[in-house]
C-alpha cells in the first residue's frame, strides 16, 4: 500500500506543473544550447509565394564559434560564413577571399531568408541574457505550453523581449515571439518538430516569419545532427574559410 | 505729332551727358538681363541634357513598385526585359532603347568603405546616350562581354584604384543573398560632374545581371528620341499598351520640374534689375520737368495741352530707353553669342559644379532672338512707364505762374 502511494506521489509530481520559470528555461537551454554541433540543413525561403531552397552544412562550438557552408543551389554553392569572437566573415567563391561583415549586418537577413545571421549563429543561454517570468499556460501547435515572458538584462541582445511557448512535455519552445525595444513584434518562430538526441530534445524543423516583411516565411529543417561532436579546430579559422 | 517727336528728339540732345548716363544705365541693365537669361538657359539645357543622358532618358520605364520605392533601389522590383518588349518600344522616332540596372553598394575594405552607385549598362548602345566612350581619361571603355568596370575619376582616387587593378564588389542579389564579383578596372572616366565622378561606376549589363541574380531583368528601360518634344506622347502610348508599368517622360523628372518653377522666379529678379536701371531715367525726367518749368509753361500758354506735353516728355524718355536698349542688346547679345560657342568652364568653381545638381563643367550660354527681343521691348516699355510718374507733375503747372516766377 505504501509503495502504491509512493508511486502515485511520483506520478503526481511528474505531472505537476512547474512553477519556477528559471527551472523551465534551464530545461529549454539544456535542450537548445549546445557545446558543439554539426548538422546539415535545408532552408526553404518563401517570398510572395515563390519558394527557393538552399542547403548548407553547419558547425558550431561554444557561444561564439560558428561555420556554415552552402552546398546548394549552384549559385550559392561554396558561400561560407565564419563567426568568431571578434566578428564574422563571408567567403564568396567568385571573390576568392574572405570579407568581414559589418557588425550591424549580423541582424540582417541571411541569404534572403527571414532568419538573421544572429538568429542562426546565436548559441547563448537565455537564462543568462533575460529576466524570466512565467505568465501562464496556453497551447501552441496542439501542445500544452508554459508561456514565459523574457525581458533582456542587457542592451547587447538582438531582441529586447521574447515570449516563449514552452512545450510542457518536451521543453522545446514551440512558439517564440521576438520583440524590438519599441514593443513591436519583429519575428515569430514556430518549432514543429524535434529529435531526441541523447538526453536532449533538439529542434529540427524551425519556421521563422519576419513580421517586417510581407508574405514571407523561411523554414529550416536540420538533419544529420551530431551534438557535442568533436569538431576539428581548423574549421574555425580564416584559412579554412578561404581554402580553394 | 511729327513736331512732338522732333521736340523730343531735340530735347534728348539738350543735355547729352545726362541722356547718355541714363541710357548707359538702361544699356547695362538690358545687357545683364540678356547675359543672365542666356546663362541660366544654358545651365537649364545642360541640366536637361545631363538628366536625360545619365538618369531619365527621354522616356523611362520601370515597374510601378520600383518607381514608388526607388530611393531604396529595390532590385526585387526589376522588370522583365524580353526582346519582344524592346522590339515593341523601338518605334518611329526612337533613337535608342536600352536597359539599365542601378544598384547601391559599399566599395572598399575594412573601415574605409565608400557608398557607391553601380550602373549595369549596355556599353555599345550607351555610346550614343551616356557617351562615356568619349569621356574616358585613362584606359578604355568597356565592351558588352567584359568582366570590367569604368570608374569615375574621383571615385577611383578615393578607392586608390587605377587602370588594371581589380575592384571587388560585394553586395546583395535581388533575392537578398550575399554576392560578389571581381572586376577589372578597365577605364577611368571624367564627366566634370562632381556627383557622378565621385560615386558612380559602370559595368556591362550582363555582368550586373549575373552579379545580382537578375537574369533578363533590368531596373529600368531608357528610351532616347530624335525629337524630345514627343516624349509625353510616346510615354502616353506606352502607358496605354503596358498599364502595369510606370512610364515617365523626362519632363516629369522632379529636378527638371523644380527647375521650371525656378525659372519663373528669375523673371522677378530681371524685373528688379530693370526697375533699378529705370529709376535713373525717372530721376532724369524729374530733373527735366524742374529745369524746363518755364518752357513747359510757355508751351502750355501757347495752347499745348498737358497730355501732349506729357506725351512729348515720355517720348524723350523713350528715346533714352530706346538707345540704351539697343546698345544693351548689342552688348548682351555679343557676349552671350560669344559664350554660346566658347562656353564657360566651371571647374574653377568646382564647389558649385560638384553639387548634386548635374550641370557643367562647361556651360554654353543659350541666347535666342526671343530673349534679346524681349529684353529690348522690356527696356523700352519700362523707360516710358517709369517716366510717367515724374512727368505727370506737368499737369499741375500753371503757365502764368511759371512764366512769372522765372
Amino acid at each position: 500500500m505504501k509503495i502504491i502511494f509512493l508511486f502515485l506521489l511520483l506520478v503526481q509530481s511528474g505531472l505537476d506543473q512547474l512553477t519556477d520559470p528559471l527551472a523551465i528555461i534551464e530545461r529549454v537551454d539544456k535542450n537548445t544550447v549546445t557545446v558543439a554541433i554539426r548538422y546539415r540543413a535545408k532552408l526553404e525561403i518563401s517570398v510572395g509565394g515563390v519558394v527557393r531552397e538552399k542547403e548548407f552544412i553547419g558547425y558550431a562550438q561554444g557561444k561564439d564559434r560558428s561555420y556554415m557552408e552552402f552546398t546548394a543551389p549552384a549559385r550559392d554553392k561554396g558561400t561560407r560564413f565564419l563567426k568568431l569572437e571578434d566578428g564574422m566573415w563571408i567567403y564568396l567563391p567568385a571573390v576568392e577571399k574572405a570579407t568581414k561583415i559589418a557588425g550591424h549586418m549580423l541582424r540582417q537577413s541571411m541569404m534572403g531568408s527571414d532568419f538573421s545571421y544572429d538568429d542562426l549563429m546565436e548559441n547563448k543561454k537565455l537564462k543568462e541574457l533575460y529576466e524570466i517570468q512565467l505568465t501562464g499556460s496556453d497551447t501552441a501547435f496542439g501542445k500544452e505550453c508554459y508561456v514565459l515572458d523574457l525581458n533582456a538584462k542587457t542592451e547587447e541582445v538582438a531582441y529586447t523581449r521574447r515570449k516563449l511557448w514552452v512545450d510542457k512535455e518536451s521543453f522545446i519552445p514551440r512558439k517564440v515571439e521576438l520583440y524590438a525595444k519599441s514593443g513591436r513584434l519583429l519575428k515569430e518562430i514556430g518549432i514543429t518538430d524535434f529529435q531526441r538526441i541523447g538526453d536532449r530534445n533538439y529542434p529540427t524543423r524551425i519556421r521563422m516569419i519576419n513580421k517586417l516583411r510581407q508574405s514571407t516565411y523561411s523554414e529550416m529543417v536540420l538533419t544529420d545532427i551530431q551534438l557535442d561532436a568533436e569538431i576539428p579546430p581548423k574549421i574555425f579559422t580564416k584559412a579554412y574559410l578561404e581554402r580553394k | 505729332m511729327k513736331e512732338i517727336f522732333k521736340f523730343a528728339y531735340r530735347n534728348f540732345f539738350r543735355n547729352t551727358r545726362r541722356s547718355i548716363i541714363s541710357g548707359i544705365s538702361v544699356a547695362i541693365a538690358i545687357a545683364v538681363i540678356i547675359f543672365a537669361y542666356s546663362y541660366l538657359k544654358g545651365i537649364t539645357y545642360s541640366i536637361i541634357d545631363n538628366v536625360v543622358r545619365l538618369v531619365s532618358g527621354h522616356v523611362r520605364i520601370t515597374t510601378r513598385e520600383y518607381e514608388r520605392r526607388e530611393r531604396m533601389l529595390p532590385l526585387s522590383e526589376a522588370l522583365e526585359v524580353s526582346p519582344e518588349l524592346v522590339q515593341t518600344l523601338d518605334r518611329d522616332g526612337v533613337v535608342a532603347v536600352t536597359s539599365r540596372i542601378k544598384f547601391g553598394v559599399m566599395l572598399g575594405e575594412g573601415d574605409m568603405t565608400i557608398p557607391a552607385l553601380g550602373y549595369g549598362v549596355e556599353p555599345e548602345k550607351e555610346t550614343a546616350i551616356l557617351g562615356f566612350d568619349k569621356r574616358i581619361v585613362q584606359g578604355e571603355y568597356i565592351a558588352n562581354d567584359d568582366q570590367a568596370v569604368i570608374l569615375g575619376r574621383e571615385l577611383a582616387r578615393r578607392l586608390g584604384k587605377k587602370v588594371g587593378d581589380t575592384l571587388t564588389i560585394i553586395t546583395r542579389t535581388a533575392y537578398d543573398s550575399p554576392t560578389g564579383m571581381n572586376l577589372l578596372v578597365k577605364g577611368i572616366y571624367a564627366t566634370g560632374l562632381g556627383g557622378i565622378d565621385r560615386s558612380i561606376f559602370y559595368l556591362p549589363l550582363k555582368k550586373a545581371q549575373e552579379l545580382l541574380d537578375l537574369e533578363n531583368r533590368a531596373t529600368e528601360i531608357v528610351i532616347i528620341l530624335r525629337d524630345r518634344g514627343r516624349a509625353p506622347a510616346l510615354a502616353g502610348a506606352i502607358r496605354r499598351q503596358f498599364p502595369d508599368l510606370s512610364v515617365t517622360p523626362y519632363q516629369d523628372n522632379l529636378l527638371l520640374r523644380s527647375l521650371t518653377s525656378a525659372e519663373s522666379l528669375f523673371v522677378i529678379f530681371y524685373f528688379i534689375i530693370l526697375l533699378v536701371a529705370c529709376s535713373t531715367i525717372a530721376n532724369t525726367m524729374l530733373m527735366v520737368v524742374f529745369e524746363r518749368q518755364r518752357e513747359i509753361g510757355m508751351l502750355k500758354a501757347l495752347g499745348m495741352g498737358s497730355g501732349t506735353v506729357i506725351f512729348m516728355l515720355i517720348i524723350e524718355s523713350g528715346l533714352i530707353g530706346l538707345s540704351g536698349s539697343v546698345i544693351g542688346c548689342l552688348i548682351g547679345a555679343l557676349f552671350s553669342y560669344w559664350l554660346k560657342f566658347r562656353g564657360i568652364d566651371l571647374t574653377m568653381f568646382s564647389s558649385t559644379a560638384s553639387a548634386e545638381i548635374p550641370f557643367g563643367p562647361m556651360v554654353y550660354f543659350a541666347p535666342t532672338p526671343a530673349i534679346i527681343l524681349t529684353a529690348f521691348l522690356l527696356g523700352l516699355l519700362a523707360s516710358t512707364v517709369v517716366a510717367y510718374l515724374p512727368v505727370r507733375r506737368v499737369t499741375k503747372l500753371d503757365p502764368a505762374r511759371t512764366l512769372r516766377t522765372i
